[in-house]
């Protein structure tokens, strides 16, 4: 809100200067953003927290300022007793509505003299930047400026029936507001109208119909209390706002209904000439509603931790506006809480208000006492997430942060859209709809832009959320998703290979083997692998713990990617929960081992794996080691089939075994081999 | 023979210092240390020919003025070849190249400073917890006395799910959680990603990172918080720095306080990052509304608490002189590899 530097001290009587007001300000709460110097005045904005209302006007912040500068408030002219000399007869106001309209105050303003306004109207006016229309718009923005509460001015000679009627809209019903947009009301829009047809949306905007023109002779002047919420509701609808509901939502001051309009009432006789003789019609259907806290003034140092005397205390509530009274309790007192501190209900809140006036500067900063926790600082789920960042770091990687929320068409192209899908009711766009349930087409998206800007290789991760459903409720869970593309590694040395489904496989089977996972691989059926070359992970109870892979090339041209990208996704809760917590020494084995080697020719169907298994099953726990140290598809070998070589370490905890024990098994081993896997010997 | 051996000296020291081949190197190596003919052996041989303590004297001269000759030797070798050996004919490398590197992967700069700031609380005792971002409408407003329909709500836009569910608006909603599961004295910190319908540019993002504080035990007060919060500034952005409470407005804290600290880039001349004013907003606190800790399950009137809450993106920026927040979401390698 913008308040000049000059209007204020109409208000207060002060001598500081515009520069000193500001800082005070911003240590009572008063954020002033820009500042800026106009026609010999100081034009600042104040950020108005939601909870100060009475803040929304120059004589709220004036009353501030008494209280911050120990100064005296300049009362202004709003007494109209001796002005008025008749009972009005003229018109006649019912409120239909009397929640949503609690107090309504209407009174008849004759023979205006419409014209522009004077200097002094004019000018505070323009300094805020408050947009100019005739003397009769200026004076009810002047008065909302001055006190804090919306007035409007009817054309009281186009009001059908001299009637004033405060009621819901009709369905059907439509008004032109005075921005000349014509709209539609229903039920839930409450409305001021005449004895015909809607004349404003209460609170919010007037209609252009009745609006005060240059042929304006009599003035039906408006101040009333309308419910916030139901202004809220009205202007959300109708997607309008105005100086005037900004107020009515945050409640207007009950008491101040009928002075702002004696005030407004004396500013039209003295600016336009006039007869304001006519008594206002003041419909309040409101109890009076005074708060009264008990304040024990004790608990000011059990919250803050400093010495606030009870003198200080007592003076600056009572600079603020609150009635202070003594109690028969040492160091209680009883605060009645003014009509314009709607914000002030418990203890804490007047605490708040000594403080800030005081000075949160001067309490003393102080070190509480922490007890030592039992339980570890970081729960183990953020430990395992810390531990495999590190890992992943260490394998090369770079850290992601990607977006939660993607398009229908993200979802669709990566082929992750799944029976659960979350979706956003009120998004701010359609590229953020969905909440995904994956990682992979953000990966992505990134890999694209990267690639985009001629960047050669990605080797990235992240560990993020994604989000499905449950019964009643929705579902979230922690994953670890990896990218990789590109050149393996390039040095001087000499260029390597591209990355392969091998060194995603590698990246997957150091981080289970580091956290002690016991784990074995399956084909997975996901539709975004290239089934050839993808995995799934088991862990204990044939529980899926992840996949990894080769992308499909076709689902890869959706996101205009041409290279081979390899991805793995994996349950971070899954991996922690077979993580291996507790490990134990074994002793070193005394006995020296003795290692053999076998190359074998097999059909290309079968698996390394299938070799492998062998080997374990036939040597027992002879071999301690076994290492594929060599594949080999070409010319050496027969068409559609390959080498494999294994070096087995033969060992025993018990003796040194004999030439004899490490022939005999690994005899064995090489003809299991042969038979089995109907291989050769190379 | 004392004359001899200077000549010699001298000598060599003329002619070592005008080689620049190895091969000259080697010549040189011939004409004085050569088993056969070399002049040091030659002298060792007239040796005999001398008397008994003449030959003791001259001998320890002669040892001397070899291993002279050895050290210059072996000095130039290292000069002219270099090498550390100078053992002709093997092939030299260029130890110039660069290394042969494992890269590491590189920490996102969000992750370095949520580590720096929960590393930070957790020195000082307190503990890390987390929490859904998917919640409810309880426990993102009614809770922490957010009431519907209330303009205080117009502060935390927020995005809705089915039923009600929505995304969570703050981190603030874990405090509540967090205390009905458990018993004071409370001391966390809460990392988490947060949602707000803000139309995306330089400096506002719909999704961003937030890191929560709440500490509940009998007799915590302000000064209290304006302790912790104090240390944990001069921890993060370094020793000088000066930080100001002002008063401000949360629903769930009363009294409720924003700190600034004194300008990092300017140390608080004033410049373009603070706005001449020489502060910057780093985050809000309070202490915890007694309708706050009654939907905690918490006695307002045996215990009492602070609670404060920052922006990751907001002091990520700050710290590195980042000026889009759009750069931490984009990933573009060559901006994550800048911060480790």
């Amino acid at each position: 809100m913008k308040i000049s530097y000059k209007w204020l001290k109409e208000y207060v009587d002060i001598k500081a200067s515009a520069e000193e007001v500001i800082e005070k300000l911003t240590f009572a709460g008063l954020e002033v953003g820009d500042k800026k110097k106009i026609n010999n005045d100081v034009v600042f904005d104040i950020e108005i927290t939601s909870n100060r209302p009475d803040w929304l006007s120059h004589i709220g912040i004036a009353r501030e300022l008494a209280a911050l500068f120990n100064a005296k408030i300049k009362k202004v002219k709003a007494d109209t007793k001796k002005a008025i000399t008749e009972n009005s007869k003229e018109f006649s106001i019912s409120i239909e509505d009397k929640k949503a309209c609690s107090r309504y105050v209407g009174r008849l303003i004759k023979n205006v003299k419409i014209a522009p306004s004077p200097k002094w109207i004019e000018q505070p006016l323009t300094n805020i930047s408050s947009r100019l229309i005739n003397n009769g718009a200026d004076i009810t923005n002047f008065c909302l400026h001055e006190t804090g509460q919306p007035l409007h001015a009817f054309d009281f000679d186009k009001l059908e029936g001299a009637k004033i009627i405060v009621r819901r809209a009709k369905k059907g019903e439509t008004i032109t507001t005075i921005d000349g947009v014509k709209r539609e009301l229903d039920e839930s829009i409450l409305v001021i109208s005449d004895a015909k047809k809607p004349v404003a949306v209460a609170g919010i905007m007037g209609g252009i119909d009745t609006e005060v023109t240059q042929d304006t002779k009599n003035i039906l002047l408006e101040s009333a209390y309308f419910d916030p919420v139901t202004i809220r509701r009205a202007s959300r609808k109708l997607g309008l706002s105005t100086e005037s509901n900004y107020r009515f939502e945050r409640k207007v001051d009950f008491e101040n209904v009928l002075f702002s309009s004696n005030r407004a009432a004396l500013l039209f006789k003295e600016v336009t000439g006039a007869d304001i003789s006519l008594e206002p019609v003041d419909k309040n259907y409101g109890k009076k509603e005074t708060r009264a806290i008990k304040f024990d003034c004790a608990n000011i140092k059990r919250l803050i931790g400093a010495e606030i005397t009870l003198k200080q205390t007592q003076a600056i509530l009572t600079a603020l506006g609150f009635e202070v009274e003594k109690t028969a309790k040492k160091g209680v007192l009883k605060v009645t809480v003014p009509s314009f501190r709607n914000d002030v209900l418990i203890e804490e809140d007047l605490i708040e208000e000594v403080v800030r006036i005081w000075g949160y500067d001067k309490v003393e900063p102080s070190m509480p006492v922490l007890t030592a926790h039992v339980e570890p600082a970081y729960s183990k789920q953020y430990s395992y997430k810390q531990k495999i960042r590190q890992i992943m770091i260490g394998l090369g990687m770079d850290e992601a942060v990607t977006y939660s929320l993607l398009s229908r068409k993200n979802l669709v192209d990566s082929y992750t859209v799944p029976d659960d899908l979350v979706t956003l009711i009120n998004p701010l766009s359609h590229e953020q709809q969905y909440m995904r349930s994956s990682l992979l087409a953000s990966f992505l998206k990134v890999i694209n832009t990267n690639f985009s800007r001629r960047s050669k290789e990605m080797k990235i991760f992240e560990i993020g959320k994604v989000y499905g459903k449950a019964i009643d409720s929705f579902d979230e869970y922690e994953v670890l998703s990896i990218a990789l593309c590109g050149k393996r590694f390039q040095n001087w040395q000499g260029h390597s290979k591209e990355l392969d489904f091998f060194d995603i496989k590698g990246i997957v089977e150091v981080l289970l083997d580091t956290l002690g996972i016991k784990y074995e691989f399956k084909q997975p059926i996901l539709e975004f692998y290239s089934p050839e070359e993808s995995l799934g992970i088991i862990v204990e109870g044939n529980v899926c713990a992840g996949h990894f892979g080769k992308l499909d090339k076709k689902m890869l041209k959706h996101f205009d990617i041409t290279n081979d990208v390899y991805f793995a996704e994996l349950n971070i809760t899954t991996l922690v929960d077979n993580a291996k917590t507790a490990y134990k020494f074994s002793s070193l084995a005394k006995y020296p081992s003795s290692s053999r080697d076998v190359a074998i020719v097999v059909n290309n169907s079968v698996s390394a794996k299938d070799a492998l298994s062998i080997i374990r099953e036939v040597s027992g726990s002879l071999a301690v080691n076994i290492e594929l140290f060599d594949v080999y598809t070409g010319d050496q070998v027969p068409d559609n089939h390959k080498s494999l070589a294994f070096s087995i370490e033969y060992q025993s905890k018990e003796a040194t075994l004999t030439e004899e024990q490490i022939t005999a098994t690994h005899t064995a081993v090489q003809d299991a081999l042969l038979k089995r896997l109907n291989a050769s010997l190379r | 023979m004392k004359q001899k051996l200077l000549q010699i000296e001298k000598e060599f020291e003329c002619e070592i210092s005008k080689v620049s081949s190895i091969e000259q190197l080697e010549e040189i190596r011939v004409k004085y240390l050569g088993r056969k003919e070399g002049l040091i052996t030659i002298v060792f041989k007239d040796l005999a020919k001398l008397g008994a303590d003449e030959k003791a004297q001259s001998g320890k001269l002669i040892n001397e003025l070899k291993q002279k000759i050895t050290q210059a030797f072996e000095h130039k070798a290292i000069q002219v070849s270099g090498k550390t050996s100078a053992k002709a004919g093997k092939a030299a490398i260029d130890v110039s190249l660069p290394g042969i590197k494992r890269e590491l992967g590189h920490a996102h700069p969000l992750t370095i400073v949520f580590d720096e700031i929960c590393g930070l609380f957790v020195e000082m005792g307190f503990r890390v917890v987390e929490g859904p971002e998917i919640e409810t409408e309880y426990y993102n407003f009614e809770a922490l006395n957010i009431p519907l329909e209330h303009p205080s709500r117009e502060a935390f836009d927020t995005f809705y799910l089915e039923n009600k569910f929505l995304l969570r608006s703050h981190t603030s909603p874990v405090q509540v959680r967090f205390m009905e599961e458990s018993r004071p004295p409370v001391q966390i910190v809460v990392p988490g990603r947060v949602y707000r319908p803000d139309a995306t540019d330089a400096s506002h993002s719909y999704m961003f990172h937030q890191i929560e504080g709440l500490l509940i035990d009998k007799g915590i007060t302000f000064a209290h918080l304006k302790g912790v919060l104090t240390v944990f500034a001069k921890k993060l952005f370094g020793e000088k720095t000066k930080m100001r409470f002002r008063p401000h407005f949360f629903p769930f804290t009363e009294p409720s306080a924003e700190m600034d600290v004194s300008c990092i880039i300017c140390s608080g001349k004033g410049c373009s990052v603070c706005k001449q004013s020489g502060w910057l907003e780093i985050l809000g606190s309070g202490m915890v509304h007694p309708n706050v800790l009654k939907a905690g399950g918490i006695n307002s009137k045996v215990y009492s608490g602070f609670a404060f809450g920052m922006g990751v993106e907001r002091i990520a920026m700050l710290k590195y002189g980042i000026d889009d927040i759009r750069l931490f979401f984009e990933n573009d390698t060559r901006f994550v590899r800048q911060f480790s």
